[in-house]
């Protein structure tokens, strides 16, 4: 009861935080929102797999570039109005955009994850690791698409019916669909398909024996996890109005994966908690010095020792026992 | 329904399994007997498919198994309740028993939470607990419960009773002979003579990877001092 009212309270205070941001004259403060949402989405898709599913993918980024690039590279094809491979138009509906990023990441999820689920363990990091980079090395090398300079999209992707310039109104667009995807991911983890999932992870070759094709559930939840992440990539784009090879470099696997240790592994709300805080602390501490990444380290080092299974496990300290 | 014949199995260079042989046919409970180490558990791994066997043959519902892959065999109606129980942790009672519950051979009478429950009524209160928080014996009903879930043609025990206290064991013997008046083949791996003896259609005993003995109730009271021999106690 208490956790439904905290929740409820929660999304209130998310949904009128634009007028709170514009009373308090804090406007900066509403982007830094909208990213915090943006890379919550990321690390929750990637805390199914590496919390729920038991899989350390290392190569997240990749499918958070790859969502991120479909937009860019559909904006630059609308913009140019040149035809991609000679056949299909560009475009920047987003209508259009989002639900394409979220099936190719998909489908790059089903590749990457149908060779690398193969293994387990550390040689399941490294595989990951190795698409990634991979990934990165070849956008780099696409001169069409900026290479290492990336794709400028000059404008946020188009709805219908309303204005995606207005920062405040692509806080809300991105807000509606981190809920939606959050009570989605909410209802799949404790769907039996979630709960088989967990029993992977647990005893793997128990599940096998209670009739589980093993390697095909996991490569379900990857190619899940990956369209999360896709999801996430292409709302980057349009809120940084920016695509580049950055987006799968490993720092950003990496940094993906602090979120889900820093929030809580295997928790729902743990990588939205875990992004917000990585986010907030980088901003602030960006702006007091230039070697910002040794105070940074130093805190997230103290938080994650000092909670000992991360802010939800801390959160559940606090508030659980009173 | 299941038929292993000169089955072979071996840990890397080490042969465990040398000649088992065994049957359990439509509605019969067989015991799997043997002293620690003879074997026992080894010969389920292999009949599960979560071993390799090195030779012999394992015909399970008129399926050679050896070599499938054990959501296959599982598939087929083989329902393992492991040794040492391997319970899903972090998951709830409920959760453990619904995560893999199905009816694959579309029986009309198909296991259910409710009759689960019925069964073992601890596990209706304790239904939404996290199952980590059991006691051991709840944790083998459970298991029981769990395999029960998949609607299993052959419910096979490895080690059901060990370790738990006498009041669940005696609860988790009544159930089985509930199980057996339904008409549940049962293959079932244990030491505990006395009860085995009034519940089994037939046993085997191994001994070194062979099967040495095999016979009803009446054969083992007249061989009474070779199987005593066998089991060792």
């Amino acid at each position: 009861m208490r956790a439904r009212i905290l929740s409820v309270l929660l999304v209130l205070l998310l949904i009128g935080l634009p007028f709170l941001t514009q009373a308090m004259d804090q406007t900066a403060f509403l982007s830094l929102a909208t990213r915090i949402l943006v890379y919550g989405i990321a690390a929750a898709s990637l805390n199914f797999v590496l919390g729920y599913g038991g899989m350390v993918s290392f190569g997240h980024a990749a499918f958070f570039g790859i969502g991120g690039y479909v937009v860019g590279i559909l904006y630059q094809h609308h913009d140019t109005e040149t035809l991609l491979w000679g056949f299909l138009p560009g475009t920047n509906q987003m209508l259009i955009t989002l639900p394409l990023a979220v099936l190719v990441s998909g489908l790059a999820a089903a590749a990457i994850g149908a060779l690398s689920l193969r293994t387990g363990g550390v040689q399941f990091i490294m595989i990951t690791l190795a698409f990634a980079q991979m990934l990165f090395f070849l956008f780099v090398s696409l001169k069409t698409y900026g290479g290492e300079d990336g794709i400028i999209v000059r404008r946020t992707n188009e709805l219908p019916f309303l204005n995606m310039r207005d920062k405040t109104v692509l806080y809300w667009v991105v807000l509606a669909i981190a809920l939606t995807f959050f009570f989605g991911l909410r209802r799949l983890i404790r769907s039996s398909f979630g709960t088989v999932i967990s029993g992977i992870r647990q005893n793997e070759r128990r599940m096998a024996a209670l009739g589980v094709p093993v390697y095909r559930y996991k490569l379900y939840a990857f190619m899940l996890s990956g369209t999360g992440a896709g999801l996430a990539g292409a709302l980057m784009v349009n809120v940084l109005r920016f695509a580049s090879p950055d987006m799968m470099h490993w720092t950003k696997s990496g940094e993906l994966m602090i979120m889900v240790i820093l929030g809580g592994v295997g928790t729902l709300l743990g990588p939205f908690l875990g992004a917000g805080v990585f986010l907030m602390l980088e901003s602030w501490l960006a702006s007091l010095s230039e070697h910002w990444p040794l105070a940074m380290g130093l805190i997230l080092l103290a938080l994650v020792l000092g909670s000992r299974g991360g802010i939800m496990a801390l959160l559940g300290r606090i508030g659980g026992r009173g | 329904m299941l038929t292993v014949s000169g089955l072979q199995a071996a840990y890397g260079a080490s042969q465990v399994l040398f000649d088992i042989h065994l049957e359990v046919r439509e509605g019969e409970v067989v015991t799997l007997m043997g002293r620690n180490g003879m074997g026992k558990t080894t010969t389920v791994g292999c009949i599960m498919g979560l071993l390799a066997a090195r030779g012999g043959v394992i015909e399970f519902e008129g399926v050679q198994t050896i070599g499938l892959p054990p959501e296959r065999i599982s598939r087929l109606g083989a329902g393992l309740v492991p040794e040492g129980r391997q319970i899903f942790h972090t998951l709830t009672v409920r959760e453990n028993l619904m995560a893999t519950a199905a009816n694959r051979r579309r029986r009309n009478d198909p296991w259910t939470l409710e009759r689960v429950y019925g069964l073992f009524p601890r596990l209706r209160e304790r239904a939404g607990q996290v199952s980590s928080t059991l006691s051991g014996g709840e944790q083998q009903m459970l298991a029981v419960g769990r395999a029960l879930m998949t609607n299993p043609r052959l419910l096979i025990l490895d080690e059901a009773t060990e370790g738990l206290a006498p009041v669940i064991r005696t609860e988790i013997w009544h159930c089985l002979e509930r199980l057996k008046a339904e008409g549940q083949s049962i293959l079932l791996i244990d030491k505990n003579l006395g009860v085995l003896k009034r519940l089994a259609d037939r046993h085997y005993i191994i001994e070194k990877g062979r099967t040495v003995w095999v016979g009803n109730g009446a054969d083992m009271e007249r061989d009474g001092g070779k199987v005593r021999g066998y089991v060792g106690i």
